[in-house]
């Protein structure tokens, strides 16, 4: 019995030494020798709400400072509907090229960039139909923020306020056709904290195992794979804290709810899925995962050629904020 | 006639004559002749001459006939058939005359028989079986069963095996026509020399020399123990990833890739029943509990008739049937398991069982590590929680009717189980408003086979196996996410997630398998399956609760139901002593909503041999296969899931071709075997297919293409002395080419290791210490690596922009498996010693702490702008695993 006692002391021994060995992994610094040649790249989001900018560039070894990346010497033709729309010209101070032109929806647009270094990129996308949206309302409140926390002179804590603004977005799909759509929040005036909407059509089409490490995508993207044809209301927060610096300033919530088109809905995926936080991101670092490329409809090069086409919603909040604010201090 | 008196002298042709003579003693005479090649003339005029007979036969009737015999006997009777014994020449005596005749050959007979280990009456299987006069080899099947064509004169049977004593037994096929033979293992001789133990005739000799088969392994338990493995855990997969010609994928796992293939391209049978899944541990360690293995048979390059399925190997794995002498049991407990093994007869004694049950402790461990983990830290209310365990059994239950007659039930169980998460609790101020969290995930897979079979000699040239089996995999990932926030007690916000993913695939099997020795030159194989199989890829469901109790559901469930048919027939011919014919063919067919695909495999392989040393062989083998694996990831997931051909996809198939040459000289097998593979119709996921939703048919994710692979494998081994084991190394290359994956352009297969070289050795120091060494060295595996970065179309500005450090860079698509590892190698070494009741197994993984680079990741330094400013570079880090492991277990026999 002694003698079993000392094997299972031995052994359990043995196991601690190798459970920490196992867990040690390493890593050092290693020269590739790869000899990898730059490919151009060639990105375009077209939006009626603009004109269309072109971005010309080429890709570069990790390893290496990007510099210089932006093609300049580039002959750019634009198409809309078989017609050329051009011309195409260099913005030195964008960086950018830029075509005179304002998309509409149901335009063919297609371009063409013909590159002495790296040959011609080529691509096209057809820019969707506005969003459909039948109406929208918000409502505002105040809830308790335990992220932010005063200390009283009597030494209780005080928890901070935030002002809510829950907006209800109704649109219609169209029955015709899958159509894509993304959500988002434009706001460039007024402290936002937070911007975010739990609706569960921003489940689609993520795996459930996914789920597990993330359970919506984090641009806010969706097909109309669950509501075909139908009208949907989707909900959506803005959240403010609740101070006095922001007393006073102009307070305006910009959303947009975009239909885009299937390609940008492929690219924007493929950046959910890089970069989001599924099982891939665990996987893929440690060579347990193949590595997810970015989704590209660019010919004889890299980048997307994608288009949107979105209704906006610009509300001022200041209003209600104010009156949050001082209710806010008068219950405190 | 002539009668002709013939004085006697030695041969001069004998290659090794020893005669020996010796006088009769006054009071009994004795007839003593030994020699071996010995011309039967000589023999007989040396009894003659003892007995003091005159004889009378033709002239030159007795030239050229030789004979091995060693005759010590006191009845002229006996001596005089023991001469003549398997010659065709008879006796006859009148008072003190003896008349050599020349008999009528008859035709040949049968005898059919088993050969079992002495005392717990396991078969044997393939043992060798020679008859001393026709000199006919017979080998036993999984059954111990084996069936000759006889000449009708009394023979010798010699039967061997390795690690038993060979055994001779005479037997007269005129007056007997079954045989039970035992042999005793050569260890379980007290105090026999070491010497002793050599067996002069292993079964992969024979198979490397005698057989038509290519690329064609048999292991032993003993094989598998003796080979050194991580956490000294015996595994046969990772015994067979040291034959040449077999990747084994990620370091430490228990990956088979074969001569090109994929994972999913192996068919793994435990007792002729399909395994879908094969691993513990994400593959760390195999289905396969050592202690309950007999043996295996594993197949690389040609395939016989009965197997088909799988594209690239077949490994059928043969389990204990239990000791019909007495009780036997074993516990071992080892770094990261504990097994125990019982076998023994029932009271009756014709029912024998087998059980083994193995389970792992990491949990042991886990469990109470994380407990003090959370007990220590400072905040309390928040805890971890992590353990992963997993468990298997095998179950045999054998009952022998009688010599021709038994009935079988075989169980195994496999259970895997990890769970991990946290919970947390929050509370804030005086008021104790509290936030309670719980993410709780749970991953559980596992394996059921159920068969019942029963084995039946149906003539002496017939033997019939027929079973009925249930086997199934199953795999299920739950997770549960839980907050509720209080506000003095009174719940205001509540959201509870249930995630649960299953999938899982049950087939019912029929199959009849028969052996048919209808000549001495042919053994014919023949059978029949059906399958009916269930398989359910995904089963996805999600609910969603909120402080109402709204609950939003989703549930979504793939069945899909297939049924497949199979037949086959093969022969082995002997078409002349030096050619060895084995052809056959396999016919299957597979419905799957209401699709039906069928397919005819031929098989065929040749064996020529110009000198007893020398085999020079050539085959073709066709597979088909209609089930396969998705995998996202190099790592064995059980999430991974098998899914039948669907919609327009069509069954895979590979045809091969190989070739090699098997020299025998001393103890040694030096072999070359080549091979062209080419395989259409294999799947994967197409490029991009994570982008699709979730709920797009599997069909429209997947790609079909084509792949081949070429190589040679060199070997040369040592299977009888102290010193045993192999030199193997491998030339290959794999490829693979998809209209849907890297833009329809050929990419190498991740596991194309150009060069593999494997030494395995085994040296048997003395009847205590045996010590096993295995050096491995390979080209690095292929990884697909993005060395380039680019501007990406940001989503998250209104306009794109064009500077560097404000435009988000992304990694650049290059191709598939464009960037080689560098060299892996590494050395095992493991050293048993036997005790008086047990056995210590001391182990090194990784003896010289080379830790292989199983990756290269990327080493970003910060955004695009500090790189500018600072002058810092993005870089390359290689990813180490493994370092030196040493493990130690100890099995006690009671």
């Amino acid at each position: 019995m002694k003698q079993m006692k000392k094997y299972i002391s031995f052994i359990l021994f043995l196991c601690s030494f190798a459970s920490i060995l196992v867990s040690t992994s390493c890593t050092s610094d290693i020269d590739l020798d790869i000899k990898s040649e730059p490919v151009g790249i060639l990105n375009i989001l077209a939006d009626p709400d603009s004109l269309i900018y072109i971005q010309i560039s080429h890709s570069w070894p990790l390893t290496q400072r990007p510099k210089d990346v932006i093609v300049k010497d580039a002959s750019v033709t634009l198409s809309v509907n078989g017609l050329d729309v051009g011309p195409v010209r260099y913005d030195a101070d964008k960086k950018l090229y830029v075509c005179n032109f304002t998309p509409k929806e149901g335009d063919k647009i297609e371009a063409k960039a013909e590159t002495e270094a790296y040959g011609t990129l080529s691509g096209r996308t057809t820019v969707p139909e506005k969003t459909h949206v039948e109406k929208w309302s918000y409502e505002s409140k105040i809830m308790t923020d335990y992220n932010s926390m005063f200390a009283n002179d009597n030494g209780s804590i005080t928890y901070g306020k935030i002002f809510v603004c829950e907006y209800r977005i109704t649109f219609s799909d169209p029955a015709e056709g899958t159509q894509y759509y993304m959500i988002r929040s434009d706001n460039d005036s007024g402290p936002l904290d937070k911007f975010f909407s739990i609706d569960p059509i921003l489940n689609d089409g993520i795996s459930p195992f996914d789920a597990i490490f993330s359970d919506r995508h984090d641009l806010m993207i969706f097909s109309d794979r669950q509501i075909n044809g139908k009208d949907y209301t989707i909900s959506y927060q803005t959240q403010r804290s609740l101070s006095l610096i922001s007393f006073g300033q102009q307070l305006v919530d910009r959303i947009s709810l975009y239909t885009i088109s299937e390609d940008y809905y492929l690219y924007l995926r493929s950046l959910c899925v890089k970069y989001g936080s599924g099982l891939n991101e665990i996987l893929e670092p440690i060579g347990l995962s193949e590595p997810r490329a970015i989704y590209s409809n660019i010919n004889g090069g890299s980048g997307i050629i994608a288009s949107r086409n979105g209704f906006h919603i610009e509300n001022n909040v200041a209003e209600e904020y104010e009156k949050a604010l001082h209710d806010a201090w008068v219950s405190n | 006639m002539k009668q002709t008196q013939i004085t006697g002298s030695l041969n001069r042709f004998s290659l090794a004559l020893l005669l020996l003579c010796v006088p009769m003693l006054l009071s009994a005479a004795r007839y003593q002749v030994r020699g071996s090649k010995a011309p039967v003339e000589t023999m007989f005029k040396s009894i003659m001459k003892q007995a003091g007979c005159n004889y009378i036969y033709p002239a030159n009737m007795l030239k050229g006939t030789f004979v091995t015999v060693n005759i010590d006997t006191s009845d002229l009777t006996s001596a005089l058939n023991q001469l003549f014994e398997g010659t065709p020449f008879g006796w006859k005596k009148k008072g003190n005359n003896i008349t050599i005749t020349r008999r009528r050959i008859p035709s040949k007979t049968v005898i059919s028989g088993f050969v079992r280990e002495t005392g717990t009456e396991e078969p044997l299987i393939g043992a060798i079986v020679r008859d001393s006069v026709s000199k006919t080899v017979a080998a036993t099947n999984n059954a111990g069963f084996f069936s000759m064509h006889l000449n009708p004169v009394p023979s010798t049977l010699t039967v061997s095996y390795p690690g038993f004593k060979s055994k001779a037994v005479r037997i007269n096929p005129e007056q007997q026509k079954s045989v039970s033979i035992n042999l005793t293992e050569s260890f379980s001789d007290p105090g026999q020399d070491l010497q002793e133990l050599v067996v002069t005739t292993d079964r992969n000799e024979i198979i490397a020399m005698q057989t038509a088969d290519l690329g064609r392994l048999n292991l032993t338990q003993t094989d598998i123990l003796n080979t050194p493995v991580i956490f000294g855990e015996a595994d046969v997969i990772k015994t067979i990833q040291l034959q040449p010609g077999v990747s084994a994928g990620l370091e430490g796992l228990a990956g088979m890739y074969v001569h090109g293939g994929a994972h999913d391209e192996n068919l793994y049978m435990l007792d002729n029943i399909p395994l879908y899944q094969i691993n513990h541990f994400a593959g760390l360690f195999s289905a396969f509990n050592a202690d309950a293995i007999k043996n295996v048979d594993f197949y690389k390059s040609t395939f016989p008739a009965k197997y088909n399925g799988r594209l690239s190997s077949v490994m059928d794995v043969h389990t204990k049937e239990g000791s019909i002498e007495k009780f036997n049991g074993s516990f071992k407990l080892g770094l990261t398991s504990g097994a125990l093994f019982l076998d023994g007869p029932l009271p009756n004694k014709k029912t024998t069982y087998s059980i083994s049950l193995r389970r792992s402790w990491f949990d042991l461990l886990t469990i109470p590590g994380l407990a003090i983990y959370n007990a220590t830290r400072s905040d309390k209310e928040n805890k971890s929680t992590a353990n992963y365990s997993f468990t298997d059994a095998n179950l045999r239950l054998t009952h022998r009717f009688n010599d021709r007659n038994s009935s079988s039930i075989m169980f195994y169980y496999g259970d895997d189980h990890l769970k991990w998460g946290t919970t947390n609790d929050y509370y804030y101020g005086e008021d104790r408003d509290r936030t309670t969290e719980k993410n709780i995930s749970r991953l559980r897979w596992g394996n059921i086979v159920a068969s019942v079979g029963h084995n039946t000699v149906l003539s002496e040239t017939l033997f019939g196996e027929f079973r009925l089996a249930y086997t199934r995999f199953w795999s299920r990932l739950a997770h549960l996410a839980d907050r509720k926030d209080y506000a003095k007690d009174e719940l205001f916000i509540s959201s509870t997630r249930n995630y649960i993913v299953r999938n899982g695939i049950d087939d019912i099997i029929a199959r009849a398998d028969f052996s048919w020795s209808p000549a001495s030159a042919h053994r014919i194989t023949f059978g029949a399956s059906a399958t009916e199989h269930f398989f359910m890829p995904e089963h996805n469901s999600a609910d969603l609760t909120n402080i109402n109790n709204d609950i939003s559901s989703a549930d979504t469930k793939t069945n899909v139901n297939a049924f497949e048919a199979s037949a086959y027939i093969g022969d082995d011919w002997d078409i002349s002593k030096a050619l060895r014919l084995n052809f056959g063919a396999n016919l299957s067919l597979f419905n799957v909503s209401h699709n039906s695909h069928f397919s005819a495999d031929p098989r065929v392989s040749v064996r020529w041999q110009p000198l007893p040393s020398l085999s020079i062989k050539g085959g073709y083998s066709r597979m088909t296969q209609f089930v396969h694996q998705l995998t996202q990831s190099p790592l064995s997931l059980p999430t991974d899931q098998w899914i039948p051909i669907m919609d327009d996809m069509k069954p895979q198939h590979s045809d091969k071709i190989s070739v090699g040459a098997y020299y025998q000289f001393s103890n040694y097998v030096v072999s070359a075997e080549a091979y062209m593979k080419w395989m259409r119709n294999v799947v994967d996921y197409r490029d991009f297919y994570y982008i699709l939703p979730d709920d797009t048919p599997m069909s429209e994710k997947l790609t079909q293409g084509k792949g081949d692979s070429k190589g040679i494998d060199f070997m040369i081994t040592r299977r009888s002395g102290r010193l045993t084991g192999h030199v193997s190394y491998s030339l290959m290359w794999a490829r693979r080419r998809f209209d849907g994956i890297n833009h329809g352009q050929w990419f190498p297969a991740r596991f194309d290791n150009r060069h593999k070289i494997n030494i395995l050795l085994s040296y048997d120091i003395n009847s205590k210490w045996s010590v096993n060494a295995s050096w491995t060295g390979m080209s690095g595996n292929r990884i697909t690596l993005m060395t380039q970065d680019y501007l990406i179309l940001d989503p998250g500005n209104t306009y794109i922009t064009a500077e560097p450090w404000e435009t988000p860079i992304a990694d650049l698509n290059e191709g598939v498996n464009n960037f080689r590892l560098p060299f892996y190698h590494r050395l095992d070494l493991s050293a048993n010693l036997k005790t008086k009741r047990g056995l210590w197994t001391f182990s090194i993984y990784n003896a010289y702490c080379n830790m292989n680079v199983i990756t290269v990741v990327k080493n970003r330094v910060g955004s695009g702008y500090y790189n500018e400013l600072y002058g810092l570079k993005d870089s390359f880090k290689q990813f180490r695993l493994l370092p030196l492991i040493p493990s130690v277990s100890y099995t006690w026999f009671f």
